[in-house]
């Protein structure tokens, strides 16, 4: 286990290393003076140098992005020009926002998922089949922007039970919280859940087709046994690998959702600092959301070690 | 003796089965042939979208949100623009980028992984870049270029060609590398084959099969793409219409006027549908 | 359903354990169905070890798996009966009786050890379930038992605790074993159970299931294409041919005078290791049929040379034709058929220069996070123009990398490998691959596959390389207008036809041959080393022929090399070899060979 892990770690750290060059790198590939950007309209000159002696954009790129980096572990990531304030207090109450959708996303994504993919796995007869089959393709093919909006107008719409946006913190009120939550987080989950579904599925109805699984018809175990010992434990470790991925585009939706719930999270944050051309705040968010998706991968690689045998003890 | 009559007589092959191309066979099913009429239906709508429709979609009328009618099919949006042109017309924006987008991913990925089998340093740069692309979840990736590049058609391109780029790349090395251990690729090089014979006549054939259903799967993902990007408003720059943009146009009237949000949802829904049937439909052609 | 049928003491006695009767097999496919088992009867009497054996296609592993209704979900019963005790028939039985009987009165072993184990699961855990499945006793008393069973199969208690993974193939067919043995069943199913393993570890598997039958007094059913471990192991023998029982009986009888023409013939074409080197093998003429088309007559009749027109016509029923056998042929042979010994036409190799000289050599594979493995160790060995030199190993032995050095596909990290001849290595040295199905590229037609080499050489004009195609396929027995067809329409041995075919193509002065026939059926794999054997002396090749079947081996070589661990242990003449073996490793693969003559036979024959 410690070998895999030091097998491991190495390369997702490098992973993380060459993202934050990339990220610095590309955003001083922006046509024109950064300083230029951020001072506003109709800057001083006096401004965009004090900007450019702030940013060291002064400096040599590699020495600015060495500054960057230390600056980023010792906890400072700077401060933004156009939107305002420290980035560290703009991202402080935006990151629990999306985390809490994050949470309530992948909470929901591993109830539904792995019930869709028993079903799927197990129904019997045509029609149920087909009817999960259809289930499955559509929440994994139709885009979550569809989807939210479809949802907003059967919930909110149609039978107003549910607040079409907006946010209210779930600690303040968790009932009234969970109500806002819950239309935003399905809809994030639903891609994900039949992506897992469909992994389970695959993975169980192969491994139903095993010789293991032959060996232990052979003996005797009953059916519900053989699915449950046999069958599902080994269609898991793949579905963790795609969990993993799965977080991924959690984040990469979150914005999409974000924008269509008015979730005052961190997507909206990106996508205004994007718009604005504010790159400091960028840059912070960028090396973050990335962080958080290489630690995630690295976490089901490990999860992965700990299911697998043959992983773990090579 | 009837021993070395036996190794002489000429043996007959097993009559020829009926020999079809594994992705017809795929798309002749009742999924397949689905897909082919959904995603036929979409396309040939957006290609006619001039014949189908009187008004130019950023033609604006003097009513706003109107129902729909016998001169409106989809009713008009909030500065009276006529939505079943604004659709007609999406839909051809979305074919322009994906099907320009997708090629242009699947090209380079499949030769950064011509690059990565050729030489052992390549390979781990390649390999690499990947990784990094990988790092960032797909819109993610989406906000960062658009940083540099501005929001607008030819960024959604770069987006999609950059997110899709990696499938194929790794894909492609893959089908290569497990391919040029069998028997038959180590009978070609043993026969006097060199790497480019090898590759081309021997591997590249045999190792195709999954990129073809990668291409439909990676059609798919560009609509989605797309979709979010215009959106949330870092894609296809309005008046220009988009999908998503209209989608995002109607969450503020899905209360007072809903009917603006179904001509642009059923649109994508039926695209990616359909798309993602014919990807289903091909893999399971060339499995079998 | 249980249908139960009252009968009376004295009957019971004589009620065979297990019994199926006109079973049929349906499979689904893609061509519509496949009759695979077409009304097959056999019967088990408690205590004794019946052989089934066969080639692939005959139904024997799909009749061993409907016997216990074990068949994948594209096969279904379509008929017939299976009477476990008489009188519970397993074919309408419920689920759940099946259920009951699985593992506690029928155990299955199969054929491959790496997949049949639950890889997430440690060995401890597959045992306390089998055991569990039948409720034996608690935890404790389950966790003694399975030390009980590891030990009974010679596993040290102690690897309880081991997953799958870390054992070896024999020691996880070892735990297989132990697994269908935990509920004592009074039956065991083995499907080929060690046609997998290298043949000294087969023996020992072999030797394990032999000593617990006569020790826990099982009946053991053993699915086998081996006739040498039949005659070996067996009281009686059923031979299989498509999906049907032709010829059953005690072993010594069936053996050592077979009836059905079928049997003789598979008998004549298996190599045997005392037989001296040169002997041309007899193949069976033919294919097997093709069980998704409907058989009319007996299935063997267009293989037979014996048949008469009833054979194609009216199907013939297993019928007896002695008080112990029974065969289903409208012209059984009526006495033993002996046959002929047959010389090869050989021509002497010629020892003046070698074709190709092998010194030195030594690989090593590293891999990261794994430990270095040497394939080959200071390999030295020597080919002479017209010669047949033998190179036999078990797996790991590094015999499929010697060949695959010479060949230029691995480079050796010391060593040198000189071939005679000038030009290109491709020119003078090519090779005939193991995998029928793998080595032939499936998108190019049989004529691209065999001018590849020239092609691929710049070997002659467009017109010479034609008229080279169909010239080879001819040469190698093939219809010269298969040239056009994919390999997809070609049975296993035809292919390797077109294998040698193309190895051919470019008039190569060495051939080598790796694992060329071990994929084979015996019939055909006799038809293929003749081939090779006729071509060697026409074209006064010289043959490199790498197998781990001592007996071919010995059939067609000129002197043979026995590899170990990636050394050399012994060289010598074939027939020396054979008979005077020196080093203990090749005592010990020569002991392993199972003799297809049954040990009656062999004393009879000694005195």
């Amino acid at each position: 286990m410690t070998g895999y892990l030091l097998r491991r770690l190495p390369s997702a750290l490098l992973v993380l290393v060459l993202a934050s060059f990339a990220i610095f790198a590309i955003l001083r590939l922006i046509p024109g003076d950064p300083a230029t950007t951020l001072a506003g309209s109709d800057p001083s000159p006096d401004t965009i140098a004090a900007i450019r002696a702030d940013l060291g954009l002064d400096r040599p790129f590699l020495a600015q992005y060495f500054s960057w980096i230390g600056d980023l572990l010792s906890g400072d990531p700077g401060r933004s020009y156009l939107i305002g304030g420290q980035i560290t207090d703009l991202i402080g109450d935006r990151f629990g926002n999306t985390l809490a959708l994050a949470i309530g996303a992948l909470v929901l994504m591993l109830v539904l998922g792995p019930i869709l993919g028993v079903l799927c796995a197990t129904a019997r007869g045509r029609v149920p089949r087909a009817l999960l089959g259809a289930v499955n393709s559509v929440s994994l093919t139709v885009p979550v922007f569809v989807t939210g909006v479809l949802l907003v107008l059967l919930f909110a719409v149609t039978w107003r039970l549910l607040p079409p946006g907006g946010h209210q913190s779930i600690v303040a009120d968790p009932v009234i919280g969970l109500q806002y939550l819950v239309l935003p987080a399905l809809c994030l989950a639903l891609p994900g859940s039949a992506v897992i579904a469909r992994y389970i599925k695959d993975g169980v109805l192969q491994a139903l087709g095993e010789d293991y699984v032959r060996t232990a018809r052979s003996l005797g175990v009953s059916r519900r046994r053989i699915l449950w010992r046999h069958a599902l434990p080994n269609a898991l470790p793949p579905v963790l690998t795609v969990l993993g991925m799965q977080v991924g585009a959690l984040l990469g939706g979150a914005v999409v959702v974000e924008a269509l719930f008015a979730w005052p999270g961190l997507g909206q944050l990106a996508e205004q600092g994007v718009a604005r051309r504010d790159y400091p705040v960028v840059q912070a968010l960028l090396l973050l959301l990335v962080g958080v998706y290489v630690l995630v991968q690295l976490l089901t690689d490990i999860a992965y070690a700990l299911l697998d045998p043959r992983v773990r003890l090579g | 003796m009837t021993a070395a009559v036996v190794t002489k007589a000429p043996v007959v092959a097993a009559p020829a089965k009926r020999a079809r191309n594994p992705y017809v066979q795929g798309l002749l099913t009742p999924r397949g042939i689905t897909g082919l009429i959904v995603v036929g239906l979409v396309v040939l709508l957006g290609l006619a979208a001039p014949l189908l429709t009187s008004y130019a979609p950023t033609f604006q009328t003097s009513n706003a949100l109107l129902q729909p009618s016998g001169e409106h099919p989809l009713g008009t949006d909030e500065i009276g623009r006529d939505l079943w042109s604004r659709v007609l017309f999406g839909i051809r924006t979305d074919l322009i980028v994906v099907v320009s987008a997708v090629p242009l991913g699947a090209l380079a990925g499949c030769l950064l992984a011509l690059v990565s089998v050729a030489s052992r340093w390549a390979d781990v740069l390649v390999q690499r870049l990947f990784d990094v692309v990988l790092a960032f979840p797909g819109l993610i990736l989406g906000l960062t270029v658009t940083a540099v590049l501005g929001a607008g058609t030819s960024t959604v391109i770069v987006v999609i060609a950059v997110v899709e780029a990696p499938a194929f790349g790794r894909m492609l090395r893959g089908a290569i590398l497990s391919h040029r251990e069998r028997e038959y690729a180590l009978a070609a090089r043993v026969g006097g084959a060199g790497p480019a014979r090898l590759l081309v006549r021997h591997i590249l054939p045999n190792a195709a099969d999954p990129l073809v259903v990668q291409i439909a799967v990676s059609l798919s993902i560009a609509v989605i793409v797309e979709g979010a990007m215009s959106f949330i408003g870092i894609g296809v720059r309005p008046p220009e219409p988009s999908l998503g943009s209209i989608v995002s146009g109607s969450v503020m009237h899905l209360q007072d006027h809903p009917i603006y949000a179904i001509g642009p949802l059923v649109a994508i829904s039926a695209f990616v549908l359909g798309l993602n049937l014919l990807a289903e439909a091909l893999n399971k052609g060339v499995r079998r | 359903m249980t249908v139960t049928i009252d009968k009376p003491a004295e009957v019971r006695a004589a009620i065979p354990l297990l019994a199926a009767h006109d079973l049929r097999v349906v499979f689904d496919s893609a061509r519509g169905p496949v009759h695979a088992v077409r009304g097959v009867d056999l019967d088990l009497a408690a205590g004794e070890m019946l052989g089934i054996v066969g080639e692939s296609g005959s139904g024997k592993s799909t009749t061993a798996l409907a016997l216990a209704r074990m068949l994948p979900p594209a096969g279904r019963i379509t008929g017939g009966s299976v009477l476990l005790d008489g009188d519970t028939d397993l074919v309408a039985a419920s689920e759940a009786a099946l259920t009951g009987v699985r593992g506690r009165r029928i155990g299955m072993v199969f054929q491959d050890p790496m997949t049949s184990l639950n890889p997430l699961l440690t060995v401890r855990r597959q045992l306390d379930e089998a055991l569990r499945a039948h409720g034996f006793g608690d935890r404790g008393a389950r966790r003694a038992r399975s030390i009980e069973l590891l030990e009974l199969v010679g596993i040290p208690g102690a690897r309880l605790r081991g997953y799958p993974h870390q054992f070896s193939g024999g020691m996880r067919q070892r735990v297989m074993i132990a697994l269908a043995l935990a509920n004592r069943p009074d039956v065991l199913i083995a499907d080929e159970p060690t046609t997998a393993l290298d043949p000294t570890v087969q023996a020992q598997i072999l030797e394990l299931l032999d000593t617990l039958r006569r020790e826990l007094g099982t009946a053991v059913l053993l699915i086998t294409h081996n006739m040498g471990v039949v005659a070996e192991r067996c009281d009686r023998v059923a031979v299989m041919y498509g999906g049907r029982v032709v010829e059953q009986g005690p072993v010594a009888e069936v053996l050592s005078a077979p009836r059905h023409p079928y049997t003789a013939g598979l008998l004549r074409a298996v190599p045997r290791l005392d037989t001296p080197a040169g002997t041309r093998l007899a193949g069976i003429p033919g294919t097997p049929p093709d069980l998704a088309l409907p058989v009319l007559g007996c299935a063997f009749a267009n293989r037979c040379t014996a048949a008469v027109d009833r054979c194609r016509t009216e199907q013939p029923d297993l019928a007896p034709v002695t008080d112990t056998a029974r065969t289903a042929c409208w012209v059984p042979s009526t006495e033993a058929s002996a046959h002929p010994l047959e010389p090869i036409v050989r021509r002497a190799p010629d020892p003046t220069s070698p074709v190709l000289e092998v010194s030195g050599v030594s690989k090593t594979f590293r891999s990261r996070g794994r430990p270095a493995v040497s394939a080959l160790t200071d390999v030295d060995l020597v080919l002479y123009p017209g010669e047949t030199l033998g190179v036999v190993g078990e797996s790991g032995s590094g015999k499929s990398t010697l060949a695959r050095a010479i060949v230029g596909i691995h480079k050796p990290d010391r060593g040198v490998i000189r071939v005679a001849g000038k030009g290109r290595l491709a020119r003078e040295v090519q090779m005939v691959f193991q995998d029928p199905y793998a080595s032939l590229n499936p998108r190019m037609t049989v004529g691209d596959i065999v001018a590849d080499p020239l092609h691929a050489q710049h070997i002659g004009t467009p017109l010479e390389r034609r008229a080279r195609v169909l010239e080879l396929l001819e040469r190698v027995g093939l219809d010269p207008a298969v040239a056009s067809r994919f390999p997809r329409d070609f049975s296993g041995g035809q292919r390797q036809r077109i294998g040698i075919a193309r190895a051919l193509a470019p008039a190569p002065s060495v051939l080598i041959c790796d694992e060329a026939v071990s994929a084979l059926d015996v019939s055909v794999q006799a038809q293929v080393v003749n081939l090779l054997a006729e071509l060697q002396a026409d074209l006064g090749l010289a043959l490199l022929f790498i197998a781990h079947d001592l007996a071919v081996v010995r059939s067609i070589s000129h002197r043979i090399v026995v590899l170990r661990e990636g050394r050399v242990v012994e060289t010598g003449p074939a027939d020396d070899l054979v008979a005077h073996p020196q080093d203990p490793y090749t005592k010990a693969l020569l002991a392993a060979v199972p003799s297809p003559v049954p040990a009656a036979m062999r004393a009879a024959e000694a005195a």
